[in-house]
C-alpha cells in the first residue's frame, strides 16, 4: 500500500499513536500487521514472532513520537517497516534461525539514526518484559505499582490500600519492584539485550 | 537490586547534594548500576504506565481481530471431529451427545467476544464503587482471579456482577458466571440486562444446556435489543430459527 492509499497522513498516524487513539491504532494494525506477518513468516518466523515484532515496533515508534526533537520526514509506512525489519533481524540474529543471515540487508535500511534506534529498541524490549512479569505479581503488588505509576500520592495509596504508614507503602513497593526487576533480569531475552548494541 | 531507595530519591529529586554527586558519579563509573537504573526507569513510572497501556490496547485490538481466525481454526477442528463422529455414530448414541457438546463449544467460541471494560466504565456514573473500578482494572489486565476478588467486595454492584460473570467466563467457570448474569436479569431495572441475557445464554450453550440456550436466544431475538442480530444468527447456526 502506498502512502497515497492511506486515509491518514503520516503525521496524523504518529500523533494518534502518541495519544493512544484507538482508531489510529486499529488502522495501523489492520494496514500493516498482515504485511509484517508475511514478512516474518516468509523468513521462518512464526505469527507469534510477528506479533512480538509488531508490538515492539509500535513501542519504539511511540517512544520516537514522544521525543521533542523528532520529525517524521518519511512516509509512516517506510518508518514502520524500517523499525520492524531492524527489530526482526535483531530477533532473528539472536535466535539464530538462519545461519546464512548477513548484515547486508540492514544496510539497505535508509532510515536509521543508529544510536537512538538501538536505544529505543532496547528500551522497548525491557518495557515488554516488564509488562510480561507485572502480570505475574500478586494482585496487591500489581495495584501498588499501578497506583504508584499513576503518580498517586503515597499517603493516598496508603489510605486506599489500608497501609498504616507511607513507609509501609515504600517498603512493600520496593519488595514488589525488587521481585519484578529480578524476574526481568533473569529473562533470557533481557540477558541477550547486548545484541541490540551491535550495529 | 540494592539501590532502589536511591533510585526513587534521585527521580523525586530528594537526594542531598553530597549523595546526589556520589550517585551521579556511580552511574558514570558503574555500568551495572547504570543498567539497573535504566531498567528501573523503564519499568516504573508514568511513562512506563502509558507504554503498558499502549501494549494492552494493541493486545485488545489483536484479540478482537483474531477472534475470526480462531473461529476458522475452531471450525476446522470441529469439522474434523464431526467427520470422525459420522463414522463412529454406529458405535453408540452417546457419541451424538458428544458431537452436540463440541458444536456447542464451537458456537460459543464463535460468539463469545470479550467485553472491553473501558466503554462501560466511561458510560457509567461517577458513583462506581472503588472495588469495582479496581476490579475493572484487573479485568483489563486479564487478571481475572484478582478482578473477581475485587468485584466480590461490592456484591450489590450490578456492573461488578456483570464483569465478575465475564471474568468467570474467561476462566471457564460457566455455571458461576450464569448465576451472576441471572441475578442481573432478575433485578431487571438496570442498564446491563441485555448483556446479561446474552452472556447467560452463551453460558447455557457452553454448559450443554442447548434447549435452555435456544429458549433464551429466542427471547433475545424477539426483543429489539443490541444482541437481536447475533441471537438470530446463532439460532440459525443451531437450526432453531
Amino acid at each position: 500500500m502506498g502512502e497515497g492509499d492511506n486515509i491518514y497522513r503520516s503525521v496524523e498516524i504518529l500523533e494518534g499513536i502518541k495519544k493512544h487513539d484507538r482508531e489510529i491504532l486499529n488502522f495501523v494494525y489492520e494496514t500493516y500487521f498482515d504485511q509484517l506477518a508475511d514478512f516474518v513468516t516468509n523468513r521462518r518466523g512464526t505469527e507469534s514472532d510477528a506479533w512480538d515484532i509488531f508490538q515492539d515496533t509500535m513501542g519504539v515508534i511511540y517512544d520516537y513520537a514522544h521525543q521533542q526533537d523528532f520529525n517524521l520526514d518519511v512516509p509512516f509506512q517506510a518508518f514502520f517497516f524500517t523499525v520492524a525489519r531492524k527489530l526482526w533481524f535483531k530477533h532473528y540474529h539472536k535466535s539464530q534461525k538462519e545461519s546464512n543471515f548477513t548484515n547486508e540487508i540492514l544496510e539497505l535500511i535508509p532510515y536509521e539514526n543508529t544510536d537512538t534506534l538501538r536505544e529505543l529498541m532496547r528500551q522497548q524490549v525491557m518495557a515488554r518484559l516488564s509488562l510480561k512479569y507485572i502480570k505475574k505479581l500478586s494482585p496487591t503488588c500489581i495495584q501498588l505499582i499501578k497506583l504508584s505509576n499513576m503518580d498517586m500520592d503515597t499517603s493516598l495509596i496508603a489510605k486506599k490500600l489500608n497501609y498504616l504508614s507511607n513507609q509501609a507503602v515504600y517498603n512493600q513497593r520496593r519488595k514488589c519492584l525488587r521481585k519484578l526487576l529480578n524476574w526481568i533480569k533473569h529473562d533470557p531475552e533481557y540477558q541477550n539485550l547486548t545484541d541490540y548494541e551491535r550495529p | 537490586m540494592k539501590d532502589l531507595e536511591k533510585f526513587e530519591k534521585y527521580i523525586k529529586g530528594e537526594l542531598e547534594e553530597g549523595d546526589l554527586w556520589e550517585f551521579k558519579k556511580s552511574l558514570e563509573v558503574d555500568a551495572s548500576l547504570a543498567e539497573e537504573f535504566r531498567l528501573y526507569k523503564i519499568t516504573y513510572g508514568p511513562h512506563a504506565n502509558k507504554k503498558h497501556q499502549l501494549m494492552y490496547e494493541l493486545n485488545d485490538i489483536r484479540q478482537k481481530h483474531t477472534n475470526g481466525k480462531h473461529i476458522w481454526m475452531g471450525w476446522r477442528r470441529v469439522s474434523a471431529i464431526a467427520a470422525g463422529l459420522v463414522i463412529l455414530v454406529s458405535i453408540g448414541i452417546g457419541l451424538i451427545k458428544l458431537q452436540h457438546n463440541t458444536s456447542n463449544q464451537a458456537l460459543y467460541e464463535q460468539f463469545f467476544v470479550a467485553e472491553s471494560a473501558s466503554f462501560n466504565v466511561r458510560s457509567a456514573t461517577n458513583s462506581l464503587e472503588q472495588p469495582v473500578l479496581d476490579g475493572m482494572q484487573f479485568y483489563e489486565l486479564h487478571n481475572y482471579d484478582a478482578a473477581i476478588e475485587m468485584f466480590e467486595k461490592a456484591p450489590n454492584n450490578l456492573m461488578g456482577k456483570l464483569y465478575s460473570g465475564l471474568s468467570m467466563m474467561e476462566l471457564g467457570e460457566f455455571k458461576d458466571a450464569a448465576t451472576k448474569f441471572e441475578a442481573i436479569i432478575k433485578h431487571n431495572d438496570n442498564l446491563f440486562v441485555d448483556q446479561a441475557e446474552w452472556y447467560q445464554s452463551l453460558c447455557q450453550l457452553r454448559l450443554g444446556n442447548r434447549n435452555n440456550a435456544i429458549e433464551s436466544f429466542r427471547k433475545i431475538a424477539e426483543d429489539n435489543g443490541v444482541y437481536k442480530t447475533k441471537a438470530i444468527k446463532i439460532l440459525k447456526e443451531l437450526n432453531a430459527y
